[in-house]
């Protein structure tokens, strides 16, 4: 589990891939900084539980704690500010 | 310490119906302004069209309802003098005076030895706040055998929140106690307030149809299925269980999309999850769980379950997930 923001490097390129084969069925289809993962319903109610879940587990967040907002799941840059802001 | 059993249960919805089709009219006409995002893609996407109609009580004076349900229910099990403790768990329903209308059942019951109770503020899942403070009452002292728990609501105001559930009226009540015929225990109740969240849907439904549905959509939507899959799973920690274990599962009657999220969130089977009946009811407040007991117990699955877990959200906001045992 990473613990520090200096070992947040790669939080972007990690989520990347939990989505891309979580998510996403098509192998066509590739994500990139600002692809709208809401908008295109890549992420909806209940993978958003389970990506919630991936950070909390592997980045030590407590989203009992932490205030957040649908839109923090827009994309790639807004999960990786969500965490990388939420890091002790 | 005195063990939990539920000995009776039932509900009652009234006669008068109003179709979906009329209350989203109203909405539309009445209360929509009072939205502040109709854009949502929740609004096109949910229609609620499997509810078909709501109760609704026609000239309705606050406590006369419920007094039918609670008679069937303590028929033959408790006279109202032998009740111990008596819990409100009606979420809208208040005397002019703005108190809870216990007290009037309490006379009415003529339970003059009963502590009277209201739990109101879990919203839709006061009905598991009353069982919790119900069992932690005849678990802490054995004077407490015989409990009753009931509800009355009637909606005033918008009753149709598009995308999310119709609001409909009627009354429950169920009677707990320690010695019983009944081999249907209370095993145990976890309940979790997020308490920043009250500002998004708070303690007191808003008369005025005030939803803040782009807030709720934004804060508690992200959260709903992940705090009902800890507290799920804690339910499971806290009593050895797997998820293979549980033979049924009862949840509120929001809208059958909320359902199947419920269903791909804990990973249950078809058989583990009861549809509950909401086609002429809608959402019932507390009364849901209790709705759902009855409508499962029409269709042989409730005798037959030897574990039984019944969950709720509410307003505060808040989150309840129930131990049965059979």
């Amino acid at each position: 589990m990473i613990k520090t923001k200096e070992e947040t490097v790669g939080v972007k390129l990690n989520v990347k891939n939990y989505i891309s084969e979580q998510f996403i069925k098509n192998d066509k289809i590739e994500i990139n900084d600002e692809t709208e993962l809401l908008k295109l319903g890549i992420i909806d109610s209940l993978s958003m539980m389970t990506l919630i879940m991936f950070i909390e587990k592997n980045y030590g967040l407590d989203f009992y704690e932490i205030e957040i907002n649908r839109d923090d799941f827009q994309n790639l840059l807004t999960i990786e500010s969500l965490i990388v802001k939420n890091i002790k | 310490m005195n063990n939990t059993y539920i000995t009776s249960f039932d509900y009652q919805v009234p006669i008068d119906k109003i179709p979906i089709a009329e209350l989203r009219q109203v909405f539309i006409d009445d209360f929509s302004d009072h939205v502040d995002d109709l854009e949502s893609p929740k609004f096109q996407n949910i229609t609620l069209d499997e509810i078909e109609a709501v109760s609704v009580y026609q000239n309705y004076n606050p406590g006369t309802e419920v007094i039918s349900v609670i008679e069937k229910v303590l028929t033959d099990k408790s006279d109202g003098r032998e009740l111990d403790l008596i819990i409100d768990y009606s979420v809208v329903s208040k005397l002019e005076n703005g108190l809870s209308i216990g007290n009037k059942i309490q006379e009415q019951l003529n339970a003059r030895n009963a502590l009277v109770l209201s739990v109101g503020n879990g919203g839709c899942l006061s009905f598991m706040l009353a069982l919790k403070t119900a069992q932690a009452f005849m678990q802490a002292n054995d004077q407490y055998k015989n409990v009753l728990l009931f509800s009355e609501d009637h909606v005033i105001g918008n009753r149709y929140n598009p995308g999310l559930n119709v609001l409909g009226d009627g009354a429950s009540a169920i009677l707990l106690q320690s010695e019983t015929d009944s081999t249907m225990q209370l095993v145990d109740v976890e309940c979790y307030n997020m308490g920043r969240l009250n500002p998004v849907l708070g303690v007191r439904h808003d008369l005025k149809g005030n939803f803040k549905y782009k807030e709720f959509e934004n804060k508690i939507q992200p959260l709903h299925y992940k705090v009902i899959y800890d507290l799920f799973n804690k339910v499971l920690r806290n009593n050895s269980l797997k998820i293979e274990d549980i033979d049924l599962v009862l949840y509120q009657n929001m809208s059958h999309n909320d359902y199947v999220g419920l269903k791909s969130a804990l990973q249950l089977s078809e058989d583990q999850l009861h549809y509950g009946k909401m086609k002429g009811h809608g959402h019932v407040f507390g009364s849901d769980i209790i709705i759902n007991m009855c409508h499962s117990t029409e269709q042989g699955k409730l005798e037959k379950a030897k574990n039984i877990v019944a969950i709720s959200s509410g307003a505060g906001f808040s989150w309840a997930v129930s131990l049965i045992k059979n």
